[in-house]
């Protein structure tokens, strides 16, 4: 990977996540590498089950017991510099001190993200308590003081309301402000407007970015949406099964798609403005199961630039082609020759 | 609240009459009366009645009146006077014979209760922690084993162990001497080792169910998203699986908590009997067998308010423990 | 000179005299336990004995030593801790005599009318009061005729024309009751029918003239002041302080050990109680030791029989009366018990007795029943040995419902009667009574019904497991049989109404130590719960039932020693021609398990209602030693 090193605060080497079930072991994310630098946006994009939300959550090391994570992510901890979080024991001191204070993650659905039996205020609470201050008064002043800031109107009275009196944009709002509370360096966002309406989808992604700005964060956006990648994102990484096919500047991939896949995608989201009745463009085939990879590129089936003998032997891997924009794909660069090496 | 609390209440009320009066029409009806079962008691012990003194028994406990005047100034009395009726077998006041055992039938049950649920919530919740490991399987197993066992089995077999190692048959909570003397210092370890049994005995058999569901409802919390939330925020394993998990998961125990009002008033009579425990439940069986109808009928009665309260209570438990409970009731 | 030397002789001899004082003094000391010397409250061992003791010096008995506690395991009965400790004016032995007891002895005039009880000087309740002639003249003329006790006036005490006898006192030591007939078996009939004839009056005196005067809640909290029971009506409250009056504390007795008055320990109703030892008891050992030895009897509720049997064993419980079937699981045990081998009383044994109703109201049963081909049938039909061998594992043999050896009308051909094993003229005397084979091989009524024998019993007493080996032997004669068991209580409502046919272990088996003493089982007409003559009377009865009881009167009224005898036997001939009843084994005995620590238990000995079952064993001559 090319860039400066500078400001970057996340780095992903190499991440794998299996999966061990019945039928043999699942390899999901077969080799991810990323970067994160400081008050970037990057936008992780994908189909379902193209390894995206597993990938999120092996950073926190939130995963299920049956994934098992190899690789590194390193991530440049307050005061104790570089660390991979991959190492730390999941359920250890260690991790907990990052999670929620330095790094926190919001999830998609809102109304179930939270526990029923206990009002919203003592949930933000718990996480003021947990890494800023034991002080009850103190603690409590904090959480009222950011649930305004995300813009939750009556913070006091709500503050004592439980989740099912709220509706789904507040719950969203209230699970922000549970995220920001102790101002972390990266927020992970699992798709966060997905299950909103799009007028409410619409406030909560300015909000997000205004926070972003007064508190200075990275944002790692993870969506499935085009639209709101456009909007949010400094950087966008395109994930086909399990891996990085393409990560550029959002300028870039819109402007200057080079995977095929990426092309494909953004060929098949309805643009306003398009004249007549077109078809929407789809990509033929579908993901493959990541069960019995075939060798070769995971996009080889349904590639309509593939080469025979090429694409379907070697592994393409993520290459510079200038500017920050990297792509893994023998059409676009190039056949592997003496320098590249092929992956198993 | 105070709103709902007062109308369940109200219903007491007429549930209790009308439970008060299929309990005193069923009781009564096997043939013969306290009457019949005393002289053939007698008869055993070589007294002999005359037809004459029979009848005279008879009025003299009222007994020739028929069901519904005797039942009318049993609830008469019970009402008015707080008077809950004479027992034959005893020859004196229902409540004062039903005192006799209410403290160690409360204290036998409900330390048995508690041990319940000691011991079974924190296997449920390692089982399901633990899911489908050695531990889960084996925990599991000697739960249902102590389900399906029948209690009186249990008890003997344990009591036979007993006599067949120490030579000693541990009959009931108390030795000669206990009641001789008293309750002394020096009692005490063969005190809690009586206690045991019937602990044990009837412990295990409410554990299983209690393990199960809490081992599916927690099985059931963990895979929810807030557990995720929660891990994603920092919180330890134990915040998550205690703060959050258990309270949900504990749901179906409070109700089921209903019953065991109940059951702390009269205690398991088989295994009482089988144990000879001194507790309420061989007295009622005593009574329904010779038409002791006062004392059976206020035993029965109590239990049946005890449900009523029980239930209600539950109910209660369940909306202070999960909110959404109580917001419907608010609608 | 002289004066000098006669002076020094009589010195000398008074000396000697004196010297001889405390001698002769020392013949009449007697010893107490420890147990009340340790009290220090009692005083004078002497002083609470009447003058002339009651000395228990039967030949079998040892002098014995003070302390130890019995224990006992009870199910809460009253007469299980009463009989045991029960002391009337008179007493049983075991041959079936009748002689003193807190009687010193009776004198009888010539007629039988007029009878002299003498009481023993200085006798004292269990509070030390004295006890006189007043406490039974004034149980009679109080408690008896105004029926506070609720039994009333017992036949004992009537004569010849149903009149209640007059009782009056002579002196403190004295009393006559005298009858308007000549009543010749009066103290037989009073050591069965009421045992005693006193009550303690200065506890008693207040109470009973409030109920006389109808001051019905006055009397109830005397009542309560005396034994601390809040009674609902004043005719429980008599029957239960001055006829179950043991079983009550704070109210003096004169048996040798008295109910606790220690709270947790004086309800006979509580899960524990205790009899402690009577400090006045009026007996002593032939060494002049004031009995009983024992200090307590220690009684422990169990909620099963079964449980009784378990605290035996491991030496929690020291006595108890069990099965044969228990018998070598005892001997197995580590803990030292003998057993000891009493006879019963009964008729054969009570598990094998068949008792048909010959009072039933069927129209075809009754008949039946009666018809004694009928009865023979049955009973022949059985193989005795083998069924004595599938019963008893071997321990009993076949027998008859007859008399035991040693009971009068004893006769090895009654025992014998009717035991052959005979199927085949089974069905002749079934044919003979009129029974026809239907075509399932079972016999019906000759007009066509059905003929079905319903045996009844009380559940858990055994006689279902009876049954069964009963049953493919009437089966094999033809008969076809259902058996059910249920409640007693059931049962008894059953009996009262007649609606029994035939009961097999019947509540009240036919039998006893004497037909003259005591009829119930015997005669009809003298008990509520007989089954095999239902609810039949004098007024029902036919032929030779209603002879029976016809001489059951003649008995009544005969004065004659050796004529009542002729009359006893002649109503057991009658018995013995009906066969009115089987039964298939002979009687088993009673036997006692009895920790070996306890000593003077009486080894052979009759176990019998009149005889206070287990009072036979004289508990106030047990003593304890390892």
């Amino acid at each position: 990977m090319s860039g400066a090193k500078d400001d970057v605060i996340l780095r992903m080497k190499d991440l794998k996540i299996n999966i061990k079930v019945d039928e043999g072991i699942l390899t999901v994310v077969r080799g991810v590498d990323m970067e994160i630098r400081r008050g970037e946006t990057v936008g992780l994009v994908g189909e379902s089950g193209c390894g995206k939300s597993l990938t999120s959550k092996a950073i926190l090391g939130i995963n299920d017991k049956k994934c098992k994570a190899e690789g590194q992510i390193l991530f440049d901890a307050e005061g104790t510099g570089m660390v991979d979080l991959l190492s730390l024991k999941p359920r250890g001191k260690e991790i907990r001190a990052i999670r929620g204070k330095q790094i926190s993650m919001i999830f998609q659905e809102p109304m179930v993200a939270f526990s029923p039996m206990y009002t919203i205020g003592n949930q933000i609470n718990e996480a003021t308590l947990l890494h800023i201050t034991k002080d009850r008064k103190k603690a409590k002043e904090i959480s009222l003081d950011v649930m305004k800031k995300v813009g939750i109107a009556n913070a006091e009275k709500r503050y004592d309301q439980y989740p099912h009196e709220f509706s789904g944009g507040m719950l969203q709002r209230a699970l922000i402000a549970m995220a920001l509370v102790c101002s972390p360096k990266l927020l992970i966002a699992d798709e966060p407007t997905t299950a909103l309406d799009v007028t409410i989808q619409a406030q909560i992604l300015e909000l997000m970015k205004t926070l972003q700005k007064d508190f200075g964060m990275s944002i790692l956006f993870i969506t499935h949406d085009l639209g709101i990648v456009a909007r949010m994102c400094d950087t966008v990484a395109v994930m086909y099964l399990g891996r990085i096919v393409e990560c550029a500047s959002a300028v870039e991939i819109y402007g200057n798609p080079m995977h095929p896949y990426t092309q494909g995608l953004l060929g098949s989201v309805h643009k306003i403005g398009t004249k007549g009745q077109k078809r929407l463009f789809s990509i033929d085939g579908t993901v493959p199961l990541a069960l019995n990879l075939p060798k070769g590129c995971g996009f080889y089936e349904r590639c309509s630039k593939r080469i025979d003998g090429v694409c379907n032997v070697h592994d393409p891997r993520l290459t510079d082609l200038g500017d920050g924009h990297r792509v893994a794909c023998f059409a676009c660069t190039g056949c592997p020759g003496k320098e590249g090496s092929v992956h198993e | 609240m105070l709103k709902y609390v007062g109308k369940r209440v109200l219903l007491f009320i007429p549930t209790l009459l009308i439970i008060s009066v299929l309990i005193f029409f069923i009781i009564q009806l096997p043939p013969g009366d306290y009457v019949t079962s005393y002289v053939a008691a007698m008869a055993a012990e070589g007294e002999i009645f005359t037809p004459e003194q029979i009848e005279g028994l008879r009025a003299q406990f009222g007994l020739d009146d028929p069901w519904y005047v005797q039942y009318f100034n049993w609830m008469k009395g019970i009402i008015t006077r707080g008077d809950f009726g004479y027992s034959f077998e005893y020859g004196r006041g229902v409540w004062s014979v039903i005192m006799d055992r209410l403290y160690l039938t409360l204290a036998v049950s409900f330390v048995i209760l508690v041990f319940q649920y000691v011991v079974s919530l924190p296997i449920g919740i390692y089982c399901a922690n633990h899911q489908y490991s050695v531990g889960d399987y084996a925990l599991s197993f000697i739960g249902f084993i102590g389900t399906a066992t029948p209690n009186f089995l249990l008890a003997i077999i344990i009591m036979y162990i007993i006599y067949i190692r120490t030579g000693n048959v541990y009959l009931g909570l108390f030795s000669t001497e206990m009641l001789q003397n008293g309750m002394r210092w020096e009692y005490v370890p063969e005190f809690l080792g009586r206690c045991l049994i019937p602990i044990l005995v009837i412990g295990t058999s409410g554990t299983c169910g209690i393990i199960r569901t809490v081992r599916a409802q927690m099985l059931d919390e963990q895979a929810r998203q807030y557990t995720l939330t929660a891990r994603a925020k920092g919180c330890s394993e134990a915040a998550i699986t205690y703060k959050y998990c258990l309270r949900a998961a504990l749901n179906p125990v409070v109700s089921g908590l209903a019953g065991s009002l109940r059951t702390i008033f009269s205690g398991s009579t088989v295994s009482a009997i089988v144990m000879n425990l001194a507790i309420q439940g061989p007295v009622l069986l005593a009574a329904l067998k010779s038409q002791d109808m006062y004392l059976a009928g206020t035993i029965v009665l109590i239990q049946a308010v005890l449900v009523l309260v029980g239930t209600l209570l539950s109910d209660i438990a369940l909306a202070w423990l999960d909110p959404r409970i109580r917001f419907s009731e608010r609608g | 000179m002289h004066t000098y030397r006669k002076g020094v002789s009589l010195l000398l001899a008074l000396i000697l005299c004196l010297g001889l004082l405390p001698a002769m003094a020392d013949e009449a000391a007697y010893t107490e336990a420890p147990f009340l010397t340790e009290q220090g409250v009692y005083g004078d061992v002497k002083d609470r004995l009447p003058l002339e003791p009651m000395v228990e010096d039967a030949a079998y008995l040892t002098v014995g030593t003070y302390g130890g506690e019995l224990h006992r395991s009870a199910g809460g009965g009253n007469w299980d801790a009463g009989k045991p400790i029960e002391e009337g004016l008179f007493r049983f032995t075991a041959e079936g005599a009748v002689e003193p007891n807190v009687a010193k002895g009776f004198d009888v005039n010539e007629d039988a009318t007029v009878y002299t009880i003498h009481l023993r000087e200085g006798m004292k309740w269990s509070d030390g009061e004295p006890f006189t002639a007043e406490d039974c003249v004034w149980f009679f003329n109080v408690v008896c005729l105004n029926n506070i006790d609720g039994k009333g006036v017992r036949n004992c005490h009537k004569d010849g024309n149903g009149d209640p006898a007059v009782v009056e006192k002579v002196d403190d030591q004295t009393f006559t009751v005298t009858f308007g007939t000549p009543k010749v078996d009066f103290i037989e009939a009073l050591t069965v029918d009421l045992k005693w004839h006193f009550a303690p009056k200065h506890i008693f005196e207040e109470l009973a003239q409030c109920v006389i005067d109808g001051k019905n809640d006055e009397a109830l909290a005397l009542g309560k002041e005396i034994c601390g029971t809040e009674f609902s009506d004043v005719g429980k409250m008599g029957k239960e302080m001055l006829y179950y009056f043991w079983n009550y504390p704070g109210i003096p007795t004169l048996n040798p050990f008295v109910l606790s008055t220690e709270p947790g320990k004086n309800s006979i109703k509580g899960e524990y109680y205790e009899y402690v030892r009577n400090p006045y008891y009026w007996k002593v050992d032939t060494a002049g030791q004031q009995l009983p030895y024992i200090d307590k009897i220690c009684y422990l509720t169990v909620a099963n029989v079964d449980q009784q049997l378990m605290l035996l064993l491991d030496g929690t419980v020291d006595y108890q009366t069990v099965g044969m079937e228990s018998i070598p699981t005892i001997l197995e045990s580590e803990t030292a018990i003998n057993i000891y081998e009493w006879s019963g009383s009964t008729w054969g044994d009570p598990g094998t007795q068949l008792h048909f109703n010959l009072f039933v109201e069927d129209e075809h049963l009754r008949p039946l029943f009666n018809n004694p081909d009928f009865r023979q049938g049955m009973s022949i039909c059985v193989d005795r040995e083998e069924f004595a061998a599938l019963y008893s594992d071997g321990w009993l043999q076949g027998s008859q419902a007859a008399p035991q050896p040693g009971a009068l009308g004893y006769s090895e051909e009654w025992a014998a009667k009717w035991t052959e094993y005979d199927v085949a003229k089974a069905k002749e005397l079934f044919e003979a009574a009129g029974l026809v084979m239907g075509g399932d091989g079972f016999y019906d009524f000759a007009d066509g019904t059905d003929f079905v024998l319903n045996i009844v019993a009380v559940a858990d007493s055994g006689a279902a497991e009876t049954y069964k080996i009963l049953e493919p032997y009437f089966r094999a004669a033809g008969i076809k049989c259902t058996f059910k068991d249920y409640d007693r209580s059931n049962i008894d409502n059953d009996m009262m109404s007649n609606a029994i046919q035939c009961t097999l272990f019947p509540v009240t088996p036919i039998g006893d130590i004497s037909i003259v003493l005591k009829p119930n089982s015997m005669v009809p007409g003298y008990a509520t719960n007989v089954a095999w003559y239902g609810t039949m009377n004098e007024d029902t009865a036919e032929g030779d039932l209603k002879k029976l009881i016809e001489l059951k009167h003649q008995l009544d009224a005969t004065a004659d020693p050796e004529a009542r005898t002729e009359i006893a036997l002649q109503m057991l001939k009658l018995h013995e021609d009906n066969m009115w009843t089987l039964c298939y084994v002979e009687a088993s005995p009673t036997y006692h398990a009895v920790n070996a620590r306890i000593h003077n238990f009486p080894e052979t000995g009759v176990w019998s209602d009149i005889y206070r079952d287990m009072g036979l064993a004289h508990c106030q001559c047990w003593y304890i030693a390892e």
